[in-house]
């Protein structure tokens, strides 16, 4: 702690006493249930998209984070021979400095088997473990899958969840040996996400699977980024440990319990599981001072102007690290409903208008990458050209720039389509396309 | 050696050679056969134990399952949360007694995963293939499509595998007294990564592991997971196998072991030791066929010698024949002419006709000598007398063919003693060094002789001053027969002399010895020569 931090502390003292009952609630996720249309247009059937957004509190003091559980899985196939091996042990030793006596690290490496090269260990060994790391070469083919089961395989010594437990995969090639389809390892991302352990994927070179490597990532709860120079390992490893040290809540189940009369359409960027009226999803990890959301779109039937109605009741659980308890939010959202056009415009969400132009805009993304794979390029140009179309117009609209960037990477993904770029292209998307999915920290897209 | 006998001898050997080598093979690819079998029993007991892991791992799970699908409610709501938090869960579900589906709620509202199950599920949903694999009366509920162990008379649970997709999936089913049946569906990528990280990893350090790999394999063949540091050229066949316990029985695990590993394994000190006899047999048959070989090409060169020697013998006969028949002839010429005879002349030729007799008898005796040396039938007469003298009669006697070639004789006479010798003997040894020294080495011009008497010995030094002998012969040249040219143009000799000198020495209690010598050549002789005054005489008892 810096001495400006201590004399800040001792300046809000006074004011802490005051506002006791605040302070213990800022340790509090914060949920957020809105609508892009608060106001609908009245008698007729639309519909309207619900934002659920969980911002984790702000970590207040370093000491307090969470500690850590993370098993870092290295690919030391032949292809990673040189530099990148080089880079990616550097990575992983500059990422292991930063933790602390309490946390938790092994290291696993595969090529065509697999070698724990550390086991689960507290990191009051730090000298041992990094001298492990120094020692990895590379040679051999690619199980990927193994390397990751083995990895969570040494989470599970220690799986806690007062601990933060990750699995961060490096991979720069296809896995070849064992299970190496993307529903597969997707799967397995599911399975995992169910114990409270998410596996970050970095995707090193142009020859990784970036198919498997992002539904890995997504169905844990992981980030997943795309790396094209070995020389922003180390960059990246210290982005993604940012991350682990600031989870501040985890095991966060969501329901959305939709009224009824209103029907749940989609969930657009997550995977949820609709039951009828009721929509749930699991999130694994909220960060210090980061909104994760859920797009939900819904149908609301036609009502009378001057009525108002309830869209959706929300209640959320989560694992607080801070507190060490299971705490519960509710909140609900309801819509009024009006006859004018304009005043439907004027109450527009701004913000949760633009979130959903992002999520609308990222399945016709993927829908995109689907056509292209198929080998519909010219489709797969459209698809792109319109959506940047959307996204600038809503952009101005919204004044969003997240949006303005996304409209300038959709025509730009327009362009590369075709040729030697496509394969670069395709993995700038994919990884794109999760990041908004799950509105990552961190990645070569974000602005 | 003629090539007939080297091939039938070169066959001798190879012959039993090669056959005790296909022998040692065979004996080897024998032994190598028991403990390729040795290992493969080694082997397979780890492949048990991997083995075990697997039904392990399954027992762990099936007493998970008994736990979760011990149901006394159908509540869509508890078992969708159920599957929503158990890792290994991919969904579960409920049928009547008769088969008919009760979760998930065909009536509704379904969600995707649940759609997405009864799609793929429909083979054994609608067919009621899996409601006959729990039928306690069927035949198939005892069949391998159920789990084998823990089955009783009365099943109530076990394993349904079936296929779709990727390959096996497997559902644990359980029958409730009530007769519903609840299915648990697994999720296939949790259950093959919980036996990964259950199987062992390839170890860090050098370990017998280094030099093997396993290889679990599922129903294509395909590898699903391996461990070990070896790395299986591609289309080798593994060491052992084994197949997984069921619920898994298709899937198997494989075992390589390096090649070099394998003869390392294969106790080295037996395979040594059967080398280390053939190559002992074989030494045995190469030294005899050495031995042979010498032998008989020693009896071939000695048989050259005695071939090459009685070419010598005619040749040195032959020469004082020549002479004494010409100057005979010459005499009786002159006589039957009826000349008048020269007398000078006539003694002159006469001299030559004795001194070539002299020379041929000299010749001959060597020859008997030799002969009776290698019978062993030489006795010598030993007569008291004065060895001075006997030297000084062989001067006498080569004095004039010395003279002739120019070499200048010195004695310095130290032997006067009266001693019980063998006056022929010592004239023999003599006349065959003196001959050499005419014969190789009147260039050197000088023949120095020396004698002198101590004790009981008497010494005879003959010294020359010719060309000498090198040092590479100096061994041979007492070997009989041996002469350092052999070739018949050169000076005439038997290649015997120095032999039977030496052997005359010898007997003489003495010895002949060539002595190191800056020029020339140096012979001494050495004899035991009792004095007569010393040791008293039968004769004058």
């Amino acid at each position: 702690m810096t001495r400006s931090n201590r004399f800040q502390v001792l300046a809000f003292v006074p004011i802490l006493t005051v506002l006791g009952a605040v302070s213990a609630s800022a340790a509090q996720v914060q949920l957020e249930v809105s609508l892009d249309k608060p106001t609908m247009l009245a008698d007729t059937k639309q519909s309207a998209f619900v934002k659920v957004g969980l911002t984790g509190f702000k970590l207040e003091n370093k000491d307090k984070r969470a500690p850590v559980n993370v098993a870092i899985v290295l690919d030391k196939s032949g292809s990673m021979q040189g530099e990148k091996i080089a880079k990616a042990k550097d990575a992983a030793i500059a990422a292991i400095e930063r933790l602390e006596p309490r946390d938790i690290v092994s290291v696993v490496a595969y090529d065509s088997t697999v070698r724990v090269i550390v086991p689960a260990t507290k990191m009051t060994e730090k000298k041992s473990v990094i001298q492990q790391i120094h020692r990895i070469e590379a040679g051999g083919s690619t199980a990927l899958f193994a390397g990751v089961s083995k990895g969570a395989e040494e989470l599970r010594k220690f799986l806690n969840n007062d601990r933060v437990n990750r699995v961060i995969l490096l991979s720069d090639g296809l896995a070849n040996v064992g299970p190496q389809s993307p529903s597969e390892l997707g799967e397995l991302g599911a399975s995992l996400r169910k114990e409270g352990i998410s596996v970050s994927t970095m995707g090193l070179g142009l020859d990784y699977n970036e198919d498997l490597m992002t539904r890995l990532a997504r169905n844990s709860g992981g980030n997943h980024v795309f790396i094209e120079q070995a020389d922003e390992l180390v960059k990246i490893f210290n982005y993604e440990f940012d991350d682990v040290l600031s989870v501040v809540a985890q095991e966060v189940a969501i329901q959305i319990r939709v009224a009824d009369g209103v029907r749940p359409i989609r969930v657009l960027n997550v995977d949820a599981e609709i039951n009828g009226q009721e929509v749930i999803v699991q999130m694994n990890q909220l960060y210090s001072e980061q909104e994760k959301y859920v797009m939900l779109e819904v149908e609301a039937p036609a009502t009378h102007a001057g009525k108002s109605r309830e869209i959706a009741e929300v209640r959320v659980t989560y694992a607080n690290l801070q507190t060490k308890t299971t705490d519960r939010l509710t909140s609900s959202v309801s819509a009024n409903f009006t006859d004018s056009v304009s005043e439907v415009e004027t109450k527009l969400n701004a913000t949760v208008c633009a979130a959903a132009v992002l999520q609308v805009s990222n399945a016709q993304n993927k829908l995109a990458t689907a056509l292209r794979d198929q080998g519909d390029i010219e489709g797969a140009r459209k698809v792109l050209l319109e959506n940047s179309e959307y996204l600038g117009t809503s952009a101005v609209k919204y004044n969003d720039k997240l949006l303005q960037m996304r409209c300038a990477d959709n025509l730009d993904q327009a362009k590369k389509l075709e040729g030697p770029e496509w394969a670069r292209s395709r993995k700038a998307m994919r990884e794109q396309q999760i990041a908004d999915d799950q509105q990552q920290a961190y990645g070569a897209s974000r602005p | 050696m003629s090539k007939k006998q080297i091939v039938l001898l070169a066959l001798l050997v190879c012959v039993p050679l090669a056959a005790l080598v296909w022998l040692g093979g065979r004996l080897a690819q024998d032994a190598r056969a028991r403990l390729r079998q040795d290992l493969q029993d080694v082997l397979a007991v780890q492949l048990v134990d991997a083995n075990q892991i697997v039904e392990r791992f399954f027992q762990k799970r099936e007493r998970e399952l008994l736990h979760v699908t011990d149901l006394a409610r159908f509540d869509a709501a508890a078992l969708r949360a159920m599957v929503r938090t158990h890792p290994h869960l991919l969904q579960i579900f409920v049928l009547e007694p008769d088969g008919e589906v009760v979760h998930p709620p065909l009536a509704g509202p379904l969600n995707q995963s649940e759609r997405e199950f009864l799609e793929r599920a429909r083979v054994f949903l609608q067919d009621k293939d899996l409601l006959r694999a729990a039928d306690p009366r069927s035949e198939s509920a005892k069949s391998a499509f159920s789990g084998d162990y823990e089955q009783t008379s009365a099943t109530t649970h076990g394993w349904y595998a079936w296929y779709w997709g990727r390959g096996v999936h497997l559902v644990f089913w359980r029958r409730l007294s009530t007769g519903y049946i609840v299915g648990a569906e697994l999720d296939r990528s949790r259950w093959i990564a919980d036996l990964i990280a259950e199987l062992p990893q390839t170890p860090l350090s050098e370990t017998p592991a280094s030099h093997s790999r396993i290889q679990f394999v599922d129903s294509n063949d395909a590898v699903v997971y391996q461990w070990g540091a070896f790395e299986p050229p591609s289309g080798a066949a593994p060491l052992v196998e084994q197949s997984a316990s069921a619920p898994l029985s298709a899937w198997r695990f494989k075992f390589y072991v390096a090649e070099g590993r394998f003869s390392a394994l294969s106790g080295r000190s037996a395979a040594f030791n059967r080398i280390a006899g053939l190559s002992a047999i074989g030494v045995v048959l190469l030294a005899l066929a050495a031995v042979f070989y010498r032998e008989s090409s020693h009896e071939l060169r000695e048989a050259a010698t005695r071939v090459n020697f009685v070419n010598q013998v005619s040749h040195e006969l032959k020469t004082p024949l020549t002479n004494i028949r010409m100057y005979a002839e010459l005499l009786a010429d002159q006589m039957q002419e009826g000349e008048t005879i020269d007398v000078d002349d006539a003694r002159r030729r006469l001299a030559i006709i004795v001194g070539e007799s002299g020379r041929l008898s000299r010749l001959i005796g060597n020859v008997l000598t030799f002969a009776q040396q290698q019978r062993r039938q030489i006795k010598l007469n030993l007569q008291p007398g004065c060895i001075d003298e006997t030297i000084r009669a062989v001067i006498q006697r080569f004095q004039p063919a010395l003279q002739a070639q120019g070499v200048t004789t010195t004695f310095a006479a130290g032997a006067d003693r009266v001693v019980d010798f063998d006056a022929d003997a010592v004239e023999q040894i003599l006349v065959n060094l003196f001959s050499n020294v005419e014969k190789y080495a009147a260039q050197g011009q000088r023949l120095d002789l020396v004698s002198r008497q101590a004790g009981e010995r008497t010494t005879i030094l003959v010294s020359d001053a010719g060309p000498g002998i090198p040092t590479t012969e100096r061994a041979r040249i007492f070997e009989p027969f041996y002469r350092i040219s052999n070739r018949l143009e050169g000076p005439a000799g038997t290649g015997i002399g120095l032999s039977i000198a030496r052997g005359l020495a010898r007997l003489h209690g003495g010895d002949l010895r060539l002595l190191d010598s800056a020029s020339g050549a140096t012979f001494e002789v050495e004899m035991h020569t009792p004095s007569r005054e010393k040791s008293p005489q039968k004769g004058e008892l």
